[in-house]
């Protein structure tokens, strides 16, 4: 159900299940709903990765569009945005211990007064599985671990 | 129920839980307070000290006065009393004939707060006595006889600090509220050009592949290898740890020696302390423990001497294997000698003030084992073996606080010896883009398609 005194976003990829390889096209569609419920400055769609863990947010933008109206009227706000953009080499997904790395399209629209409409699909780079702690370091490590552990 | 506003908040590094605006707002009023009180304190001291003091300097004609007499001069500033020294001085004017007589000290009238300090002024002239003057030619009325003061100019100075402090902080604060984390953090490559974006995105040109946050190698393969192709750098140089471990003990010591010093004297006068005896206790344990720690980190960095390690291919790639070579000096009998390819989660992260460090294993695996042998004097014991990356493995991460390290782990058991263990970092990249697409580059930005307007 849609509140209808604001706009709101709703970002499609083009793959249900989100998974990608590097090198791989990303495409997607950002679409408004409600684009006349109020005047609508820009809308900035990214695609970008952040850490998610322990230790504090780690972000970087790989892809970034700005679309602002250069008169009112200008923009189509009612059509759907779509984007699209070569995923990069690294940093690849991943659900880490302390460490967790995710990947996801963000979509910011900018309203009158200041206000923001705000909205993410997240989505996987990547093939790299979940990992699993092997054991705390202690300060001075002495122990011999006899068996490896994967991931 | 929850509070509608949210002003104050738990907040642990860049992470904060109220609303963006009070943030804002906050930043800008303290901004704000910087700027209108550098504006305020740069204009007083400009008006009240700085001109006329120029004008002294630039406008007047030095000449010679005797001093007639002086005073104390006092005013309420501020409801407190403050003091200035006067001196009535007469002084010649080079077109006049007559002298000229005024009471006169500095060019800004400044007053001291302290009445010794006008004071102690006031002792320098000498009544009878002559001295230096500057008076004005169109204005000989106005004469001074000191036209420098340092401390206005220094709190000039200050106060210039706390405008721009307070005028970039502002300006600062202005641009962070008006931008998104994503336009901020976004670098020229990642943004779409105004026009032909598209044409870009679908035949993009080939260009070398780049891996964003994956660590250089270039400090690791800056060294040849005499067996292999590179020669790994090792992690924390033994020579450094005993370095650390030896500094350490030093100074605990030594202030450890200097309390029992305190203490014997105690007693060689009869005034024996139980108190401070059993004190002292634990500091003389914790300095035999850094003595003892330091004599075993001797001990390893003598004995086993160096151990190298060697690679013939870097960086890594999951699923590859890899030819490895261990190189191992120093006479001794080794009851366990194993590598062991180990991958380490390290995330930073502020708790107050401080900044902390949490390190978490999630893979380890011995890749090399071999027991019971001994090296000879003047031997070097080789070893070659290969190690397989696994398939799946998560490549090495480098971001500003959280990083996923990879490393070839030397550990040994040696007779008669304490433990050693020898790091040596490794960087592991991720596979190849595998779709025949090149991946995003500078010169083949991404697109967006804009509908028609």
């Amino acid at each position: 159900m849609h509140d209808m005194t604001r706009p709101q976003l709703n970002i499609q990829l083009e793959r249900p299940n989100g998974l990608y390889l590097s090198g791989e096209i990303l495409r997607t569609n950002v679409r408004i709903h409600n684009p006349d419920a109020i005047v609508i400055r820009a809308l900035e769609c990214s695609v970008l990765w952040y850490t998610v863990g322990q230790g504090e947010e780690d972000m970087a933008v790989h892809f970034f569009h700005r679309e602002k109206p250069i008169r009112t009227g200008s923009v189509p706000w009612d059509q759907p945005f779509s984007m699209e953009c070569v995923l990069p080499a690294s940093p690849l997904t991943y659900d880490g211990i302390l460490v967790k790395l995710s990947w996801c399209v963000r979509a910011r629209l900018f309203l009158e007064q200041g206000r923001e409409v705000v909205d993410e699909v997240a989505f996987r780079l990547g093939q790299v599985p979940a990992a699993t702690m092997v054991r705390e370091i202690p300060p001075s490590e002495t122990a011999i671990q006899e068996n490896g552990h994967f991931f | 129920m929850p509070r509608r506003i949210r002003l104050f908040e738990k907040k642990r590094g860049k992470r904060r839980t109220g609303p963006p605006w009070a943030g804002h707002i906050g930043e800008a009023v303290f901004y704000a307070f910087f700027l209108i009180v550098g504006l305020i304190g740069s204009t007083y001291l400009i008006t009240s000290f700085i001109l006329p003091e120029l004008r002294a300097n630039q406008y007047c004609i030095e000449s010679t006065c005797r001093v007639l007499n002086k005073r104390l001069g006092r005013q309420v500033q501020l409801g407190e009393l403050r003091y200035r020294p006067e001196i009535q001085i007469e002084y010649k004017v080079h077109d006049r004939t007559e002298a000229e007589s005024t009471w006169t000290y500095d060019a800004a009238n400044r007053y001291q707060f302290n009445q010794s300090d006008a004071e102690a002024i006031l002792d320098q002239f000498q009544v009878g006595k002559s001295y230096r003057c500057w008076y004005d030619p169109l204005n000989p009325a106005y004469v001074v006889l000191i036209r420098y003061h340092w401390l206005p100019w220094g709190i000039l100075i200050v106060a210039i600090l706390f405008a721009i402090f307070g005028g970039a902080g502002l300006a600062y604060s202005w641009i962070h509220s008006r931008t998104s984390p994503e336009r901020r953090l976004s670098p020229p490559a990642a943004r779409t050009p105004k026009e032909s974006a598209h044409a870009h995105a679908r035949h993009p040109k080939p260009e070398p592949i780049t891996y964003p946050a994956v660590p250089s190698v270039d400090n690791i393969i800056n060294s040849p290898g005499t067996q292999l192709a590179y020669r790994l750098p090792i992690d924390a140089y033994p020579g450094w740890r005993l370095f650390g471990i030896g500094s350490a003990a030093a100074l605990w010591n030594a202030v450890v020696g200097l309390l029992i010093y305190h203490l014997i004297s105690r007693f060689r006068v009869g005034l024996p302390s139980l108190l401070w005896t059993a004190t002292l206790v634990p500091f003389v344990v914790v300095g035999i423990g850094l003595i003892i720690a330091w004599i075993r980190q001797l001990l390893l960095t003598t004995s086993v001497s160096v151990t190298r390690v060697e690679v013939e291919d870097h960086p890594f790639r999951p699923g590859e294997t890899y030819e490895i070579s261990l190189t191992q000096t120093g006479r001794m009998k080794i009851n366990l000698l194993e590598v062991l390819l180990i991958c380490d989660e390290r995330a930073t992260y502020h708790q107050g003030t401080d900044i902390r460090r949490a390190t978490e294993r999630v893979f380890e695996q011995i890749v090399f084992q071999k027991d019971q042998f001994e090296i000879g004097p003047g031997e070097t014991h080789e070893e070659h073996f290969e190690l397989i990356v696994p398939s799946q493995a998560m490549h090495s991460l480098s971001a500003n606080h959280n990083e996923v390290l990879w490393a070839l782990m030397v550990r040994g058991k040696v007779h008669h010896l304490p433990d050693f263990e020898r790091r040596f970092p490794i960087c592991v990249y991720p596979p190849a883009p595998s779709t025949g697409i090149m991946p995003f580059s500078q010169s083949s930005p991404p697109a967006v398609s804009r509908p028609n307007a």
